[in-house]
């Protein structure tokens, strides 16, 4: 529908948001916690460019709920990073650019037999995007099955399923892929 | 076989290596802040919308159409008479809706369609000067032109609000939505690869039909040909797909995406993959969809996948070169031409940042910032750093811009020194 308007209108209602200015929290809080949160962002979107839009995205989100999550922002951060990694990055490509000389003859296929030890950081950018967040979840962040399950808003099973396709992909044998992290608290990893 | 010992190795080191603090949370709660007023002036715009809706149906003004209706389209707004038809790189738009402003001012606020539209202006008055607020920009443009001589291009998938303010009497609006006119080419399926766009001369390309996960082609490299891109495109298919391209019979990428986004009918404006070539090579392609990572052929009754190669008679992947920075670009629907490339090479004294002003410039300016930097750099568009770029190595960066505007490029490790190059190339509409 295409709605039209030939004057400015005021628009009523209750403001629900921190004022600019009003914030040094928000303010103190990125400067503590942003760069912790950007490798994280990093290591599921693989590009720079990518994981910074993520990070501020994920930030934009948090400001505006800023009153009701700054005594515990981080963990309200996380999770709206790891979902709108999720969503977000339906309509972007994921992946790499080619930008040199064709691929010559014999050369060899990218593809590494079953069982042979391969780059697992390029073998991490063809995983889909759940099973990336998955790995990075339980290997980086050191989150349980269960607590992965959480802030992914799915069920165990899935955490595990997805899990154990990812470890396939990445030539680790699933059977490794049991819950056996001993201790359920996060790493925090330094800014 | 690799161990989950490597794999948290690989974690742990790719998290290190990143520069993530390096000078740049200083500057990301600026621009977090930046993004939260462009946020909260698209919600107050959209309340604004909202509420002149509620006037519509009452009914002080007819309601206008979307996308995939017409509306009885006036002969005139504002008392200029409204083109029937609009055309941008080739394509055909026809008209849908007028609209007439008072007290200096009018505004269209459009829902989400999945094809692309046009909103272009006229005034009531001989003053041609106004000012148009859209999504294309941060900042608001100033144009002078004919009535109806340029447009906002709205892309497919996406809602806007747009907002034009005359310097003088008031502006009428014209909405375009898209038409059956197509530049010469190939078209198939509702897309259109041109013959001669700014992506090259045409080779070759084949669109599938629904449900057909593989396509191919076969293309020789034309003599005059130094480069060649590939032009990939997937629609009506899964949101997890690996897609495989192979050139000459070698695999040469392999992305996983998501098909559900909306169809561009311009193929020369999807995805591209680019390569260095001799003359009579051969650049034949198959491109395919597969159903996980190195899985067998998709099944799918519904996906489309397209492919079109484009050749050009320079290619540089040095994007310090002069051969990298094109005469001519297709970007947002519009065709942009070249103004002028400022350097920013000469590193005296050890800046981490440089910093450029956005010249003068008739309409809104395409900045192409091309950094040859050793280590990583952050661009940032806006006096806020709204936008914000970040790469490492050789980066190319796109961004439409406005007269006046700042573009800052930092080097996100150290200073800047000899032998780091930072240009930036500025583009205007062209034909206007």
């Amino acid at each position: 529908m295409i709605n039209t308007t030939a004057r400015d209108s005021a628009v009523p209602g209750a403001r629900t948001e921190p004022r600019m200015g009003e914030t040094p929290d928000f303010d103190e809080f990125v400067a503590a916690r942003s760069g912790a949160l950007l490798r994280t962002s990093y290591l599921l979107t693989h590009d720079h460019g990518l994981a910074e839009d993520l990070l501020q995205t994920s930030l934009t989100k948090a400001w505006f709920a800023w009153g009701r999550i700054s005594d515990s922002p981080e963990a309200y951060v996380r999770k709206v990073l790891f979902n709108t990694y999720a969503t977000w990055w339906r309509r972007k490509w994921n992946g790499e650019t080619a930008t040199e000389d064709l691929p010559e003859a014999g050369e060899d296929d990218r593809t590494d037999a079953s069982g042979e030890v391969i780059d697992l950081w390029s073998a991490m950018e063809r995983l889909p995007r759940r099973q990336r967040a998955v790995v990075v979840l339980r290997y980086f962040e050191d989150l349980t099955e269960a607590q992965t399950a959480e802030l992914l808003g799915c069920s165990v099973g899935t955490v595990k399923s997805q899990c154990s396709k990812a470890l396939a992909k990445l030539r680790i044998d699933p059977a490794l892929a049991a819950d056996t992290t001993p201790d359920p608290t996060p790493r925090k990893d330094a800014s | 076989m690799n161990s989950l010992d490597d794999l948290r190795a690989t974690l742990d080191a790719h998290a290190t290596d990143l520069d993530a603090g390096a000078g740049a949370s200083t500057t990301r709660a600026a621009s977090v802040h930046g993004r939260v007023r462009v946020v909260r002036r698209r919600r107050r715009v959209a309340a604004a919308g909202a509420a002149a809706a509620v006037l519509v149906a009452v009914g002080a003004v007819t309601l206008l159409p979307t996308g995939s209706e017409r509306a009885v389209a006036p002969a005139t707004v504002v008392g200029v008479r409204v083109p029937t038809t609009m055309t941008a790189l080739g394509f055909g738009y026809d008209l849908a809706a007028g609209i007439d402003g008072q007290d200096g001012k009018v505004s269209v606020e459009l829902a989400a369609s999945d094809e692309p539209r046009l909103v272009s202006w006229a005034t009531s008055g001989a003053d041609r000067g106004v000012v148009v607020r859209s999504a294309e920009t941060e900042r608001p443009v100033s144009y002078r032109v004919d009535d109806f001589g340029d447009y906002v291009y709205i892309a497919p998938g996406n809602d806007a609000e747009v907002t034009v303010r005359a310097d003088a009497g008031d502006p009428g609006l014209a909405v375009y939505t898209l038409g059956e006119g197509r530049p010469e080419g190939y078209t198939k399926g509702g897309v259109t690869y041109p013959r001669s766009a700014a992506a090259g001369d045409l080779a070759g390309a084949v669109v599938g039909d629904p449900g057909q996960s593989d396509v191919s082609l076969e293309a020789v490299a034309p003599q005059t040909s130094a480069g060649v891109g590939y032009y990939l495109f997937c629609v009506d298919g899964p949101e997890d797909v690996f897609l495989e391209l192979e050139v000459g019979g070698k695999p040469a990428s392999s992305v996983g995406t998501s098909c559900d986004g909306p169809l561009d009918p311009n193929g020369s404006a999807t995805r591209d993959i680019g390569f260095r070539i001799k003359p009579g090579e051969d650049l034949s392609a198959r491109f395919y969809a597969t159903d996980g990572d190195g899985g067998p052929v998709l099944q799918d009754d519904d996906i489309v996948l397209g492919v079109g190669v484009y050749t050009t008679e320079t290619y540089s992947s040095d994007i310090g070169s002069d051969e990298s920075r094109r005469l001519v670009v297709d970007e947002a629907g519009h065709r942009w031409e070249q103004t002028e490339t400022v350097r920013l090479e000469s590193f005296q004294g050890g800046d981490r940042t440089v910093r450029v002003v956005v010249p003068d410039a008739p309409g809104p300016v395409l900045a192409i910032v091309q950094a040859k930097v050793a280590g990583s750099t952050v661009t940032e568009y806006g006096d806020d750093g709204a936008r914000i770029e970040q790469g490492r190595g050789n980066i190319s960066s796109t961004s439409t811009v406005t007269s006046g505007e700042v573009i800052s490029v930092k080097k996100g490790n150290g200073e800047l020194v000899a032998g780091d190059q930072v240009a930036v190339t500025y583009y205007v509409h062209a034909d206007r």
